[in-house]
């Protein structure tokens, strides 16, 4: 299964690229893949509280109350940004 | 034990009289330093119905009462008059090194009114003000002005100076400290420019004395421990603020073309801007380095130029953008104002309400050149950048048509500096709307709004419970209220927003940390409680200014887009401001402030606010 992923600042730099491939290989329940999952492949945290993420799916932005549930399937393409306000 | 507290001097330039004086200590004891204690002595001295281009303006540089010293952030100050650019209180607030260098040439604050026969600055050294001659820096740009300075004075000296912009009375022209710091809003270049002053240069050359120096020390160390921890201290650090652009455009909460649009070009994100960069700086005292060294010969771009500059006037050329913000600082303009005023006349130009007679030819989306050249023009007020000069005072000089009104995005006159769309977030909205010097985002945007925190979370940055849903109207009043507290105190005490708990993050400083950073400073001993009543006192007291210049609750309101104009596209598309329900919004944020439904502090309230003013021990005779 793979996901393509859209990395925002900073969290690019520690992959190397904006938009990579992740592969999710092997037998996976109901050819999905959890958000949780992507995180913990990427080294990030969904529950950080001083830097949320801005999720979206397929050009859908998920509500932090969907996040834990959210089951991402082959395809896919997820945009990872930091939600920072500020300025 | 006596506060450790600096001079105060009055300069009156129209006489060359200064009066030097120990800051009081009640005064500082109630409103501390900075903006709190400028506004003391604006209530105090500003006459009633000043022109705020005129001699009788009221021209205050204030010190933070921790400027200067070795505690985290500490470099900023405030610098407050009546403002061309609204009409009403105008305060402005700047970091770099002069804030520190004015503190540590032994002064707090300078009263500073009249005007001058002919171009003057004002030199400060070891406790003493003298007014010099300033003909061979007048005409001189920001950044030739400050060396010129040096040249003759010495390298050491710091100067807080106004570019041609300022000279030339461009209402909403800045005060700045080497190349991009800047005391941008409300126009307090002008009003320098308008009493002839070029310059305050200060030798920074009498040592502070501190309340308990290895105590302080340990609690730097520990405090920047602290800060150095923060996930969101170091991204600035390492990318300043032109990362906010990214996600909030993705959200779609961007101001884009006069805030037609609410989303503009992916192009214009921080790794794009890697390659314009040099590196990282920062101010006195500083411990987040968010400030960019650009190619170009300047610093920056900070995410609101970064916005205004680029999404609001239809540019994506990210070079062309930061060598914009660096003109901008250059010849002395606030990049907030300029970056709506030029938007406003696009859509102007763009509906046949202004045309070619008036603009001196097309005024389209995008042409850089054309803002370039608006920009030295507006610095000069030459052509349609006499008018633009004006900013929203064109309508009512008869250099606009009223209708131009209508696409002015500004509160209370003062044009918007926050990039975010804040139809999309209410507490933004209703802030825009309180805020005490018109539609400014650093009075008190509860920024942490847009993050949707758990709720948790969210009662313990702000002490209550709230909603965490950004689009609704119930609770914001809190976020808002707690906000502007707190801000007020960081302002008051000379300390960088980017520190402060609530404003970028849910952890940083708070009141407790505010509290033990005095006390080993200056010896000043005021509970986290007695901070936040103090930062509530600082609101009431802006109020009474702006009410005696004639502000009411129908100027607590919005743009006419917000109310009108759903946002177009995006995952925000739709939003607007409902008004029954910013209304209500409104009410109950009077209410919180123990104001009645009109806006308006309690008789109580108002003489015990006048009252703490009268410890600044100045009056309109001085």
């Amino acid at each position: 299964m793979f996901l393509k992923v859209t990395l925002g600042e900073p969290m690019w730099r520690d992959v190397g690229s904006r938009v990579t491939e992740i592969e999710f290989p092997g037998e996976l329940p109901e050819g999905t893949v959890s958000l949780g999952q992507l995180a913990f492949r990427l080294g990030l945290s969904l529950a950080d509280a001083e830097s949320p993420l801005l999720i979206i799916v397929n050009g859908e932005i998920i509500p932090p109350d969907e996040m834990a549930g959210l089951k991402l399937h082959d395809c896919d393409h997820v945009e990872l940004y930091i939600m920072l306000a500020g300025g | 034990m006596d506060t450790i507290v600096g001079r105060t001097a009055f300069v009156d330039l129209s006489t060359g009289i200064v009066n030097v004086e120990d800051t009081p200590q009640r005064l500082v004891r109630n409103l501390l330093g900075g903006r709190g204690a400028n506004m003391a002595y604006l209530y105090r001295m500003l006459p009633e119905g000043a022109d705020p281009l005129g001699p009788e303006n009221v021209l205050i540089f204030g010190t933070g009462l921790l400027t200067g010293y070795p505690v985290p952030n500490s470099g900023r100050m405030s610098i407050s008059a009546k403002s061309p650019e609204s009409g009403i209180l105008g305060d402005s607030n700047m970091g770099g090194f002069f804030p520190a260098a004015m503190k540590k040439s032994g002064f707090d604050r300078l009263v500073i009114t009249g005007r001058a026969d002919g171009p003057v600055y004002l030199f400060l050294s070891k406790g003493s003000v003298e007014i010099r001659d300033a003909d061979c820096y007048w005409g001189l740009n920001v950044p030739d002005t400050q060396r010129a300075l040096e040249r003759d004075l010495g390298k050491g000296v710091r100067s807080a100076v106004i570019g041609p912009a300022g000279e030339n009375r461009v209402r909403f022209a800045t005060v700045m400290n080497a190349r991009k710091n800047a005391a941008g809003r409300c126009g307090m270049g002008a009003v320098m420019g308008s009493k002839n002053l070029k310059a305050v240069t200060a030798a920074g050359d009498v040592p502070l004395e501190i309340a308990d120096r290895p105590a302080l020390a340990a609690l730097r160390k520990e405090l920047t421990q602290y800060l150095h921890a923060s996930k969101i201290i170091k991204i600035y650090g390492k990318l300043g603020t032109a990362l906010l652009y990214e996600p909030a455009n993705k959200l779609g909460a961007l101001r884009t073309k006069n805030s037609q649009l609410n989303q503009w070009s992916p192009k214009l994100n921080a790794s794009e801007l890697d390659q314009h960069i040099e590196g990282m700086t920062a101010c006195s005292e500083c411990t987040v380095h968010c400030r960019h060294v650009n190619k170009y010969g300047g610093e920056g771009p900070d995410f609101v130029s970064f916005a205004l500059l680029g999404a609001n006037v239809g540019i994506d050329n990210l070079a062309e953008i930061i060598k914009l913000n660096n003109l901008c600082n250059d010849l002395g303009i606030d990049t907030s104002s300029a970056g709506t005023l030029i938007p406003w006349a696009m859509e102007l130009y763009q509906r046949g309400i202004i045309g070619d007679e008036l603009t001196e030819g097309p005024l389209e989306w995008g042409n850089i050149d054309r803002v370039r050249g608006l920009l030295v023009d507006i610095s000069q007020r030459r052509g349609f950048g006499d008018v633009l000069a004006d900013s929203s005072q064109a309508i009512s000089l008869g250099k606009l048509p009223p209708e131009a009104s209508n696409y002015l995005i500004s509160v209370k006159n003062l044009p918007q500096s926050d990039p975010h769309d804040p139809r999309y977030i209410k507490s933004f909205a209703l802030g825009l709307a309180v805020s005490s010097r018109g539609a400014d985002h650093l009075r008190n945007r509860p920024t942490l709004d847009i993050l949707r925190l758990s709720e948790e979370l969210r009662e313990k940055v702000y002490g209550v419970s709230t909603v965490e849903d950004p689009t609704v109207y119930e609770t914001k009043e809190k976020v808002v209220e707690f906000s502007e507290t707190i801000y007020a105190v960081c302002d008051c005490l000379g300390i960088c927003r980017f520190v402060c708990h609530g404003w970028n993050s849910p952890k940083l400083l708070g009141y407790k940390h505010f509290s033990e950073m005095m006390r080993l400073a200056v010896g000043l001993m005021l509970s986290p409680e007695q901070l936040s009543e103090i930062g509530g006192r600082v609101i009431d007291l802006e109020r009474l200014i702006n009410q005696r210049e004639g502000i009411t609750k129908a100027d607590d309101t919005l743009p006419r887009r917000y109310f009108e104009d759903p946002m177009p596209s995006g995952h925000t598309k739709g939003h607007k401001i409902d008004r029954e329900q910013f209304e209500k919004a409104l009410k109950r944020y009077y209410h919180l402030k123990d104001w009645n439904d009109e806006g308006n502090l309690t008789p109580k309230r108002k003489t015990e606010i006048q009252d703490i003013t009268k410890a600044s021990g100045a009056s309109l005779k001085r």
